[in-house]
């Protein structure tokens, strides 16, 4: 079980940097380079930087859990799919469920908030850039909900 | 509805297995032989005639169908 919770937490918190490293970049630092018939530009924002860090540091601290609780598992390998049995298979497949059901219902929902923000003009004076915060929010959202929906029920199966 | 009764505590028990020696035994998790010990579990049936035979027994002795009064 401590598999499946550490790699549905690292994965919820990796969520909510990448949303806020997309909502709000604060200040965006560029760096263009420009040759003969050749531009090169790249973006970055302290709360994107702080993302990647994240990403490298949670590769090394990831690799260490594998090799520290011995999970039969490879580092390309997803830790909340990886089953020791066919128990934790039947698991696995029931929590895949209630995260299929939860994100489809999700992106449904998502999709509804887009179009009536679009139709009824609720964001019209708002700057361009909000449309792109309230979508990005709504993928965050969505993907943060259906992370905690797999682990809760994968653990309350994994108890009975 | 009909669910699957089990004897693997008894059994296990009987035999002098620990939870984790049963386990090792037919390739689960600990938390799997808890699991079916509770009743919480349907093993599939390679699983049951694994630990039939590791009892020396027929699976039918091990496993059995109740009916519930629903």
């Amino acid at each position: 079980m401590s598999k499946v919770v550490f790699e549905c937490s690292a994965n919820g918190a990796l969520f909510l940097l990448m949303g806020a490293a997309f909502m709000f970049p604060f200040e965006v630092h560029e760096l263009n380079v420009t040759a003969h018939g050749f531009a090169f530009s790249v973006s970055t924002s302290p709360a994107l930087l702080l993302f990647l860090a994240s990403l490298l540091a949670w590769v090394l601290v990831r690799l260490a859990f594998i090799r520290r609780m011995r999970v039969r598992a490879s580092m390309l390998d997803n830790l909340e799919l990886a089953a020791e049995d066919e128990r934790e298979r039947a698991i696995s497949s029931r929590a895949s469920r209630s995260a299929y059901v939860t994100a489809m219902t999700g992106l449904i929902a998502c999709l509804g908030v887009l179009a009536a923000a679009y139709i009824f003009g609720l964001l019209a004076d708002a700057p361009a850039s909000t449309m792109y915060r309230v979508a990005v929010g709504c993928v965050v959202g969505v993907l943060f909900v259906v992370n905690a929906v797999y682990c809760a029920r994968w653990c309350v199966e994994y108890r009975r | 509805m009909a669910t699957i009764v089990n004897r693997v505590r008894e059994l296990r028990e009987a035999h002098g297995l620990s939870q984790a020696a049963l386990a090792e035994a037919v390739g689960v998790t600990r938390q799997t032989i808890i699991s079916l010990e509770r009743g919480g579990y349907v093993p599939s049936l390679l699983l049951a005639m694994s630990l039939a035979e590791r009892f020396g027994m027929a699976v039918e002795d091990v496993f059995a169908k109740e009916e519930d009064a629903l």
